[in-house]
């Protein structure tokens, strides 16, 4: 077996030491930037900027991404997809990377779209299942909408600032314009889909279609927590109002209970894990809508946090999907003496997700509380409910499936690459967790100054005496364990509850449904394949804009014209009889004689006013025409009169034949310029040697022109002659 | 189609209109006429053959499938510019060898060059691709009727 | 004159307009015959009218003589009219290999690529 395979995840790896490297730098609470001219005309830029809060994402996304690379690596041993799969998690992982480090509204948003793009393609990633690619398709449409959105508010603070840099819009502040309300709403729908808050949560559980390693690192590590990084970067230029606080909180609140909620109610563990990422991106919401410096540093630790412990959940999980065959939580027993690296990958996980001490989720629930409290009792409820039912989660991912009696038989042995990165993180939660001033002054305080704009010190520790949050968490605990007793009812009530009412997954079905109809219905109507309504609609749009621009200016009777003589007057007759003629005879070769006499009545025209060449190509013309129908006649039907008449049709032409006459009338009012004609005129024998100016101008000075045209003969005769050769093909009906 | 009026009209009529459609090629660039309209003529031409005396013959009479003297043309045309293109940095334009200056500014010697070149292109174009749709379409319609 | 050349060419447009959407194609035909005749009648009736001689240069002089018909249009004009021809031959190809493989002349009964029955 190749070690090829790992290419990807040490490459992620030594990205990850770069930006380790930074670590002190940015410690010291310096900002890294640098910056290309991309469209300066625009004033677009390609500018990064490598503050406390891009190292972060930055260390998560290289050094989960290595984790997660190896552990595809292993995944899809043997799977000849794998090398597909980790081009496209490498370009989401770049993606990610650029997204947010990207100073530049218009770079970030490129990102961002980059990583809904791969997203689409690694939710679809089993594109021979149809709920794989429905639900791909479900992430990319509610995602992309909310990009669009998201650049309509970018686009409005780039129109008041003059800037593209989000530094300098943080510089500024928008919370006393005009357009505050429309910017932020614009701003939180982009960052609400990609986060996946109530009302678009929907779409994440159902991009568990993915293969393991996929969510476990967009939808729970990173990708999804884009939006979350966009609220804290732009806090400093949007947060701190009324609204700000109102909208983040009611809708974390809600996402954080519905999430929570429903992760009880799943069997499936790997959706119980989905269901418990919409928790914590509802808590991350609701925190940084509180807005206070207390729960802006609760909801940094807590980003942390939530992508160890969840990263090595998902993990752990795949680890037994892979392994037993089954992620049903209802089928696995025991299973953890067999599969004791699993086992405690999922315990660590766990027991950080409950927020047991010493690892560090203990210290992001104890922070969540202090915020909370800080703010008010309801939402210290809301956060209370959530967290009791994390405890009960954990108990039933990490308890469940590994003691008791064996569902199973000897799992087969793990390769390293599925296990090491998982321990790692469990490791390291415990780690962070015991030992919180490695991060404390060095990480958390130049992220809290990059997000609230002011400087800070901070301290972080395990133990702060009995205060709210310690008596808020040990009650968290009890009740969890408590209640725990009573899972399967609970999971019967809640699957009641889901068959009665159903979820909002079927309301965007039905919305996506309905739209399908609407275009279908559109589409019949107006490409219906009559060749007939087409023409009408056509020549219809034809008549209309040209009346509609005829009405816009005065309509003047010409003052005077060339004088009528008595030939002039017969010419006219003739052509005007002749058209009479083609259109009411049901003979066809009165037609074609009628045809003849209109361009013979033509041709006079031509030869009156002094067009020889012209009136000799018309009449050779007119005769081959005359004589290819008369040839292809003996092949046509005959024209059947009565079913030709047609109201509408008539209406139209007559129509458009009045607007054509009105129009030239009018063009003939116009003074003529004629520049073009007069430098041909005087230079035609002296440059081109040629007394004919039309045929030195077809030849010569427009020789491009008559180029295209003699290639267009040519291909017109390639065409009919392959219509006409073709051999009749009998369909099978 | 076996009109012996037809046919012998046409013998006479046909080697006419042929040397008439050169000529009227050739003269097309100081008088009424062109490439445009003495390829009409030259395919009328054809036409008339094919109709006194069958496909075939006409056919004979053209020696080159008619699509191959449409290609050839529209080659002709290129080169022409490419012409212009190598010699006076210029596509498509205009280039006369054997035109001599005089001492005096006035211009002798032969008017023969790219132009004359371009318009022999169009020339051909038309022809071939005329009688190619033509003598095609007549045979679509079917050889009962010949 | 003029005028009344405008008042003809709507007259050739209104007819081959009608033609065209009338639905068969020997009619269809005679109309695009007809529309192109009217095309070229509007370029030719925009670049002005004079009953003055072509745009030929006499042996005498360098340049066209003064108020010599326009001759930018006529080129426009004549290589409109051999393009219209093409058109013209390929459709009536087109219309030939229709019918034979379809059966009818109603375009509107030509829904091979459209059916009726499509959802």
């Amino acid at each position: 077996m190749s070690l090829l395979r790992f290419l990807p995840a040490v490459l992620s790896a030594l990205l990850f030491v770069a930006f380790a490297n930074q670590y002190p730098v940015i410690a010291r609470g310096d900002v890294l930037t640098v910056a290309w001219d991309w469209l300066p005309t625009l004033g677009v830029e390609l500018a990064f900027r490598l503050d406390g809060l891009s190292l972060l994402f930055a260390l998560l996304i290289t050094g989960i991404g290595a984790v997660i690379l190896s552990y595809a690596a292993d995944y899809f041993k043997t799977d000849p997809r794998r090398d597909r799969l980790q081009i496209l998690l490498g370009l989401f992982a770049l993606s990610m990377l650029g997204l947010v480090l990207s100073d530049d509204a218009i770079s970030l948003f490129l990102f961002w779209e980059g990583t809904t793009l791969t997203s689409f393609l690694l939710v679809g990633f089993d594109h021979h299942r149809d709920v794989a690619r429905r639900n791909a398709v479900q992430a990319l449409i509610i995602t992309g909408l909310g990009g669009l959105a998201l650049l309509i508010g970018l686009i409005t603070m780039h129109q008041i600032t003059g800037s593209w840099r989000m530094s300098d819009w943080n510089a500024a502040g928008f919370t006393d314009h005009a357009a505050y309300p429309m910017i932020l709403l614009a701003v939180l729908i982009g960052c609400f889909t990609k986060s996946a808050q109530f009302p678009f949560h929907y779409w994440l559980p159902n991009a568990m279609a993915a293969p393991t390693p996929v969510s476990a690192y967009l939808h729970s590590a990173t990708m999804v927590k884009a939006g979350i990084y966009l609220l804290l970067r732009l806090n400093p230029a949007l947060g701190g109002t009324e609204l700000w606080t109102m909208a983040l909180v009611t809708c974390g609140g809600i996402t954080m209970i519905l999430g929570s909620l429903w992760a009880l109610r799943q069997t499936d563990l790997k959706l119980m894990m989905a269901y418990t990422t919409l928790m914590a991106l509802g808590a991350l919401t609701l925190l940084i809508g509180l807005g206070s410096d207390k729960a802006l540093m609760a909801a940094i630790v807590f980003i942390l946090v939530h992508a160890l412990y969840k990263a090595a959940l998902f993990l752990s999980v795949g680890m037994m999907d892979k392994q037993v065959g089954t992620r049903d939580l209802r089928h696995i027993h025991g299973m953890g003496k067999s599969m004791p690296l699993a086992w405690a990958c999922a315990a660590l996980g766990a027991l950080s997700m409950a927020g047991i001490p010493p690892l560090i989720g203990f210290l992001g629930k104890e922070l969540i509380y202090t915020a909370t409290l800080g703010h008010s009792l309801w939402v210290s409820g809301v956060a209370l409910a959530a967290n009791v039912m994390m405890v009960m989660t954990a108990i039933a991912v990490a308890w469940g499936p590994f003691v008791g009696r064996a569902s199973h038989a000897q799992a087969k042995p793990m390769s390293v690459g599925l296990w090491w990165g998982t321990l790692v993180m469990g490791l390291l939660a415990l780690i962070l967790g015991s030992l919180p001033s490695l991060i404390d002054s060095s990480l958390v305080q130049p992220i809290l100054a990059a997000v609230t704009g002011r400087e800070q010190s901070v301290y972080l520790s395990l133990w702060h005496g009995i205060n709210g949050p310690l008596v808020l968490s040990v009650a968290t605990y009890a009740l969890g364990f408590v209640l725990y007793r009573f899972m399967p009812r609970i999971r019967a009530t809640l699957s009641d509850i889901e068959a009665r009412y159903g979820e909002m997954d079927n309301l965007y079905q039905w919305k996506l449904d309905s739209l399908h109809r609407v275009a279908g219905a559109t589409t019949r109507s107006l490409q219906n394949g009559r060749m007939t309504f087409y023409l009408r609609v056509t020549f219809g749009m034809l008549s209309l804009i040209l009346w509609a621009a005829l009405l816009d200016s005065p309509i003047r009777w010409p003052e005077q014209g060339l004088a009528l003589t008595w030939i002039d007057l017969i010419v006219g007759l003739l052509a005007v009889v002749g058209t009479w003629i083609v259109v009411r005879t049901e003979s066809r070769l009165i037609a074609i004689s009628a045809l003849g006499i209109v361009g013979a009545a033509v041709s006079i025209v031509f030869v009156m006013f002094g067009a020889i060449d012209v009136a000799m190509t018309q009449l050779l013309v007119d005769t081959l025409m005359v004589i290819f129908i008369a040839v292809a006649l003996v092949r046509l039907p005959r024209v059947k009169l009565s079913r030709l008449t047609n109201r509408v049709a008539g209406f139209i032409a007559i129509t458009l034949g009045a607007g054509v006459s009105v129009a030239m009338l009018a063009v003939l009012q116009v003074p003529m310029h004629l520049e073009l004609t007069e430098f041909f005129g005087q230079n035609s024998l002296t440059e081109a040697l040629g007394r004919n100016v039309v045929n030195v101008i077809l030849v010569d000075f427009r020789a491009m022109d008559t180029l295209g045209e003699i290639a267009v003969v040519v291909i017109a005769a390639l065409a009919a002659i392959a219509a006409l050769k073709s051999k009749p093909e009998h369909k099978s009906v | 189609m076996n009109s012996l009026v037809l046919s012998t009209i046409t013998r006479i009529l046909a080697p006419l209109l042929l040397v008439f459609s050169v000529f009227i090629l050739l003269r097309g660039h100081n008088d009424p006429g062109g490439g445009f309209i003495g390829g009409l003529i030259a395919a009328i031409a054809f036409i008339l053959i094919s109709k006194a005396e069958g496909r075939r013959q006409a056919m004979v009479a053209l020696r080159v499938r008619p699509l191959s003297i449409a290609g050839t043309g529209l080659l002709m045309a290129i080169v022409a510019g490419f012409w212009g293109l190598i010699a006076k940095g210029a596509f498509l334009k205009g280039i006369w060898p054997l035109i001599v200056y005089n001492a005096d500014g006035s211009k002798g010697g032969l008017p023969i060059g790219s132009i004359l070149l371009f318009d022999l292109g169009v020339f051909l174009v038309v022809i071939g691709g005329v009688c190619g749709i033509f003598f095609n379409l007549e045979k679509a319609v079917g050889e009962d009727t010949d | 004159m003029d005028i009344l050349l405008t008042l003809v060419t709507g007259v050739l447009v209104a007819g081959a307009s009608y033609l065209m959407m009338a639905g068969t194609l020997v009619r269809f035909l005679l109309g695009l015959v007809l529309i192109s005749n009217a095309v070229n009648l509007i370029i030719f009736v925009s670049g002005r009218l004079t009953y003055a001689g072509p745009p030929l240069i006499d042996s005498a002089s360098k340049t066209v003589a003064e108020g010599a018909a326009n001759s930018l249009p006529q080129a426009l004009i004549l290589t409109a009219i051999v393009i219209g021809f093409g058109l013209f031959a390929f459709t009536l190809a087109l219309s030939l290999r229709a019918y034979s493989q379809l059966g009818t002349d109603a375009a509107d009964e030509m829904r091979e690529a459209e059916p009726e029955d499509r959802t």
